[in-house]
């Protein structure tokens, strides 16, 4: 395709104009059993849950989700890709678009992750939900940047400033990526959040057998619109209409006029930076709204630990090797059982808390210097001990390493 | 038959929350009221519009209408805008951001959405200062003056944003001050009928925080009488003040001159019609390969 | 021309006093009178010589004066 614009503004597409059919993703999306790489499975998973909106900026390893979003999004109607001029602004897009009704996503890095924090901030205070997917790689800084790392995750927590509270997932194989993508935005719908997707440049680069399922079968959970009489109408009033923490979202350019702010605001959306309870009751909420369904965000996978002595905790690309890991200690006789996070926050502290009772160890095995093994260490509350496998550098823990662990006395 | 005062501030603004926080005499008042006589006089409906502003006492400005707004943070609101009008191109998008908000920590995208021609009214409220902060230097203080920030007099050249966009390539670029009332309306208007980035600059009062004068009256007077309209001569210019020369930026009591005026009004396709195009086009592409 | 000052929404002379300032018949002065927030007031002499330019209801920053027509 080619455009021609000419000096005084018209201008013509080379190439025939014809009324085109409508294009679905399920058109786009063949063939339904195919090889694809973590970051493909991710592009797929996002053009299944409706995704219509991304901008995004390259960086390695997470360019090729900004290619295929450019490629797919505008065969869809409605759907747009904007490649933007940095992170800040990509985040920005995503989060001003999302309250035009559109599911948003945007995909970045390391050093593009640092850049977003405010504006992942600004999403937690006004509620908008959005899928922000950070494929790690080495840090600190431009590190490495074609090799995997786990040194985001406690960034993915705490990132921003300020008392708040993210959804943040972690797959650890290519079908996943694709599933809980979908899970991504269900969740940050359904409870006006940014989800964070952590994956790793492992995943994202590795090509794998992925089965795409057909758009009727995918499960979208869409965020609940407002449906009071417009006088009543105040953006940040939880409990009245439905008994839940989480207010119904209004779209722009309807006859319901919606105030946004970073600063605290009351439940009329009015700014009110001076009054301290307003502040308490409103950033507690936030907490309140993702503390209280725990039981229905947080998943993992968990094997072998009925009669485990020690029980092998990890996620993301290392658990690949875990599991192997723990499959020939048990064929050796080893009590050794498995636990993968998948929503890694809210962390499942009373899954870390109950296991704790019964066993002597938990071995955690990152790819970073210790940050989730921190959080274990909290949750075991003394019951049982702790051990870290930390491996830096770009290289995966491999089985016979972890292996080597675990026999350890 | 015009609409009067009453009518505006009853249908268009949250009056619970009036009067304003804002300072007496300051600018941002002004712009409301202009962006008010423009909004009404060009009968767009309230529920088509969406204010959009970054941090500062003129990004304070949204709150005060009854339509949708997003306050959103510094620097950024033209990148919130880029994504809430290539989503939905029907509304209205008007932004509303200081001279340190879009100047200095938002320069790139500004000049980002210039680029891209995204169909946005920018309204630039340049006090030439950062208000809020109490009055440090901006990158449209003029050279010479004395800011909290430049104690010792300001040793940098300052931007004439207008300018700035202009070389961008807007299609749309005005520059005025707050007391050049009817010209400021006419150009809001034209900002918003206008297909493609629009924007306009506004010289702005600040008695508080703007080391000039200290009440709003005397800005009044020193628009009135120091401003020169924009002709083909001043194509080459670079700075917001016109000064004799460069010492006479650093000689106290020496204001420069002010050029104000209608700087470039073209017609440029704007990024949703071409990315309709763009649409369709590829739309053509993937069922000719499917054949 | 009935010349109304919303004192209410006015923010006084001293910081703001651009009605003072544009009218092209100077018919604003200091009334000397003080509004509820302590912001000192304008006020209107001889509001038979305005000759509704508008000029006041556009400058004021907080849309304070309206110029209506004298009705019936």
């Amino acid at each position: 395709m080619r455009v021609n614009l000419s000096r005084n503004g018209d201008f013509s597409i080379r190439g025939e104009w014809l009324k085109v059919k409508k294009i679905t993703v399920d058109d786009i999306l063949i063939p339904k059993l195919t090889f694809a790489t973590g970051n493909e499975a991710i592009v797929y998973g996002a053009l299944l849950a409706n995704c219509r909106f991304f901008a995004g900026y390259p960086i390695t390893p997470a360019t090729e989700i900004l290619e295929g979003m450019a490629k797919y999004l505008p065969l869809l109607d409605d759907g747009i890709c904007l490649q933007m001029e940095d992170e800040l602004s990509s985040i920005a897009a995503v989060i001003g678009a999302s309250w035009n009704n559109f599911r948003t996503m945007t995909a970045t890095s390391g050093p593009g992750f640092s850049l977003m924090q405010e504006n992942i901030g600004y999403a937690c205070m006004t509620e908008t939900p959005c899928v922000i997917v950070n494929v790690q790689r080495s840090g600190p800084s431009t590190g490495q940047p074609t090799l995997p790392a786990q040194g985001d995750v406690m960034q993915s927590r705490w990132g921003t400033h300020g008392d708040h509270y993210v959804i943040v997932l972690y797959p650890n194989d290519v079908q996943e990526s694709l599933s809980l993508t979908i899970r991504a935005f269900n969740l940050a719908d359904k409870y006006r959040v940014p989800v964070i997707l952590l994956s790793d440049a492992t995943i994202a680069h590795t090509r794998e057998k992925l089965i795409i399922p057909n758009q009727k079968e995918v499960e979208i959970i869409p965020r609940v619109p407002v449906t009071i009489d417009v006088s009543k109408y105040h953006p940040f009033r939880t409990g009245f209409v439905r008994p839940t923490k989480v207010p119904e979202m209004d779209r722009f350019g309807d006859e319901y006029h919606t105030y946004l702010t970073g600063l605290t605001h009351n439940w009329k959306a009015y700014p009110t930076p001076n009054d301290q309870e307003v502040h308490e009751k409103l950033v507690k909420r936030f907490y309140e709204k993702i503390r209280d369904n725990r039981d229905d965000i947080i998943t993992y996978e968990e094997k072998y630990t009925k009669d485990a002595e020690i029980i092998v905790v990890s996620y993301g690309i290392p658990s690949r090797s875990a599991l192997v890991a723990v499959e020939n200690a048990r064929q050796k006789g080893h009590k050794v059982g498995y636990l993968r996070l998948i929503t890694i926050w809210p962390f499942p502290h009373k899954k870390i808390y109950n296991l704790s009772l019964d066993i002597k160890k938990f071995l955690v095995v990152e790819m970073n210097l210790g940050q989730i093994f921190h959080k274990v260490n909290e949750y075991s509350r003394g019951n049982c001990e702790v051990e870290g496998f930390f491996k830096i550098g770009g290289k995966i823990p491999t089985p016979q390493e972890i292996f080597k662990m675990i026999k350890k006395r | 038959m015009t609409s009067t005062i009453e009518y505006l501030r009853n249908n268009y603004l949250r009056n619970d929350l009036l009067p304003s926080i804002f300072c007496p005499g300051c600018g941002n008042g002004q712009i409301i009221n202009y962006v008010l006589h423009a909004i009404d006089e060009l009968k767009i409906p309230k529920n088509n519009i969406v204010l959009v502003s970054g941090i500062g006492c003129s990004s304070r400005i949204p709150a005060y209408f009854d339509t949708d707004g997003i306050h959103t943070t510094h620097g950024r609101a033209i990148a919130f805008a880029t994504g809430i009008k290539t989503t939905n191109p029907k509304l209205d998008v008007i932004v509303f951001t200081g001279d340190g908000d879009l100047a200095a920590i938002g320069l790139n995208h500004f000049l980002q959405a210039i680029r891209r021609n995204i169909d946005i009214t920018v309204i630039c409220i340049n006090n030439e200062n950062f208000g809020m902060t109490g009055g440090q230097a901006s990158p449209t203080t003029p050279m010479g003056s004395f800011t909290a920030t430049t104690p010792y007099q300001s040793i940098e050249h300052s931007f004439n944003l207008a300018f700035l966009a202009k070389t961008a390539g807007a299609p749309y670029v005005a520059r005025w001050t707050t007391a050049h009332s009817r010209e400021a309306i006419n150009s809001i208007k034209k900002g918003l009928k206008k297909k493609g980035f629009s924007f306009i600059e506004m010289l702005s009062p600040c008695p508080v925080s703007g080391k000039r004068f200290k009440s709003s009256h005397e800005y009044i007077n020193y628009y009135l009488n120091n401003s020169i309209k924009y002709s083909d001569k001043f194509r080459d210019e670079t700075s917001s003040h016109l000064f004799s020369s460069l010492e006479e930026c650093f000689i106290t009591d020496h204001e420069g001159k002010i050029i104000i005026g209608e700087i470039v009004d073209i017609d440029k396709p704007d990024f949703h019609v071409l990315y309709k195009k763009l649409k369709e086009a590829a739309k053509n592409e993937f069922w000719k390969s499917r054949q | 021309m009935i010349i109304k000052i919303y004192e209410n929404l006015c923010k006084g002379i001293k910081g703001c006093g651009n009605c003072i300032e544009v009218c092209p018949k100077k018919l604003f002065i200091n009334s000397g009178n003080l509004n509820k927030k302590g912001y000192i007031l304008p006020k209107i002499v001889n509001p038979n010589q305005c000759i509704h330019c508008k000029k006041c209801e556009l400058i004021c920053p907080e849309m304070a004066i309206s110029v209506l027509e004298e009705s019936g």
